[in-house]
């Protein structure tokens, strides 16, 4: 009897197909992004031949953008391709319905577990106010859904992956161990402002739906999905990951070092990062390219930090998306928070990493 | 009887798949159903939606936060 007919017999359910061969290539396609991740790290040299130039103002305006998004591209094509099958596998295997269930109550362990939950959960952006609503008319009320809410887009794992990959770990630990903590703290704010409570009694009466789920799929057909739920993922976040590199490459090309150097070093520069987060707002990951190239163009460490905490969280899109559910007192609330948050976080990583 | 189907959600590539596979599903099964996408992140919260995309079928919550497959959907259209 071959793999395949084993696998068909010893399922228990109805005739389903086996998916022995794709769930293979998912874990496969993991395994091998993994690898261009970790391969650079041990043997100082990429494992695929990456695009690389010198200088970025050798080449004309119009050649900028394509040289950049291909070098790039050919050194972060492996690293995405693990982000994006990660993204996955998280998808496909953790349902949300699970971290649902225990984050139902308005103790302290409910923000504990949305705040850490988001950095996995919020693979797709677009369910986000969804999940949002959620736990807001869940027992948990608005503080554990506002530290999700702001979690979610400054820890998420991509960016992590990606900031430890391009920029440093010691800038994506300080990323992560802030937004974390700081997020608890806002969401704690936030649920005891009158503004905040007003919210959380607006929603209490409507009721959560919950839905009996007998959909309980097989591993190999969890681990086939995965690689749907990376085609989705990478479907929604290439596009404009490539867009915004391309708008990165004019700024890392043209924008005079000096400004920056003057700029975003410094205690000034932390202010400054925390603060132009908030017009600035970009998509899923073009925020560690932008960081990069103004690290390159000579921005502090201590003000990435900075920005890469209080852009996401306090960005606009995300504030007037969510401002039609809470209202614009709660928004600021948290907003002005997190922008503080950010500063102290850029402080201390100036305080325990660098000079400043 | 005419069904009525209702796929929440934002209009992200699940959605749209969801969308889809209803319609498939609704074409292979032959039967008279009204398919009503609802493509607007807050009108799931007043629901008391917690997830998109979500489907409903003739007011009951059958799927919610992922893609149904064109078989389910089958299934909970008989």
């Amino acid at each position: 009897m071959s793999v395949v007919e084993e696998n068909a017999r010893s399922l228990s359910n109805k005739n389903e197909p086996s998916y022995t061969l794709q769930a293979i290539l998912s874990w496969g396609l993991l395994l091998f992004g993994l690898l261009t991740l970790i391969y650079p790290r041990v043997a100082h040299q990429p494992l695929l031949p990456a695009y690389t130039y010198s200088n970025l103002k050798d080449f004309s305006f119009w050649q900028i953008p394509f040289v950049y998004v291909g070098s790039y591209f050919t050194r972060a094509g492996g690293p995405l391709l693990f982000a994006f099958m990660l993204g996955g596998i998280i998808a496909s295997f953790i349902p949300r319905e699970t971290m649902k269930r225990y984050m139902s109550s308005r103790n302290f362990g409910s923000y504990m577990i949305g705040a850490s939950s988001a950095p996995l959960l919020t693979v797709c952006s677009c369910a986000m106010i969804p999940v949002f609503g959620g736990i807001l008319i869940s027992g948990a009320g608005i503080g554990p859904a506002i530290s999700f809410f702001l979690v979610a887009p400054a820890a998420n794992i991509l960016s992590l992956i990606f900031t430890i990959d391009l920029i440093s770990w010691k800038i994506a630990l300080t990323r992560l161990f802030f937004s974390w903590l700081g997020a608890i703290f806002i969401g704690l704010i936030v649920s005891r402002t009158s503004w905040g409570r007003s919210v959380e009694t607006r929603y209490s009466g409507i009721e959560r739906l919950t839905v009996e789920d007998e959909h309980k799929p097989s591993f190999s057909k969890k681990s086939w999905n995965a690689s749907i739920e990376a085609g989705h993922l990478a479907r929604m976040v290439l596009p404009y990951l490539i867009l915004g590199v391309a708008g990165v490459s004019f700024i890392e090309a043209y924008l005079p070092p000096q400004i920056v150097s003057r700029f975003l070093v410094g205690l000034k520069g932390i202010i400054l990062g925390g603060f132009i987060g908030v017009p600035f707002y970009t998509p899923t990951l073009v925020e560690v390219f932008l960081t990069k190239a103004m690290i390159n163009l000579g921005m502090s460490p201590s003000a990435a930090v900075a920005f890469l905490i209080g852009g996401p969280m306090a960005s606009i899109p995300s504030m007037l998306g969510v401002s039609r559910l809470i209202g614009w007192k709660t928004v600021f609330t948290y907003a002005s928070l997190a922008v503080i948050l950010s500063i102290i976080a850029g402080i201390t990583y100036s305080l325990t990493f660098t000079t400043l | 009887m005419s069904k009525k189907i209702e796929i929440i959600g934002g209009g992200c590539p699940k959605c749209e798949k969801m969308l889809a596979n209803s319609k498939e599903a609704v074409k292979l099964l032959n039967v008279e159903a009204e398919i009503v996408p609802v493509f607007d992140k807050m009108a799931g919260i007043q629901r008391g939606l917690s997830d998109t995309p979500a489907l409903i079928i003739d007011g009951k919550v059958k799927c919610m936060g992922r893609v149904a497959e064109i078989e389910e959907i089958k299934k909970w259209l008989t």
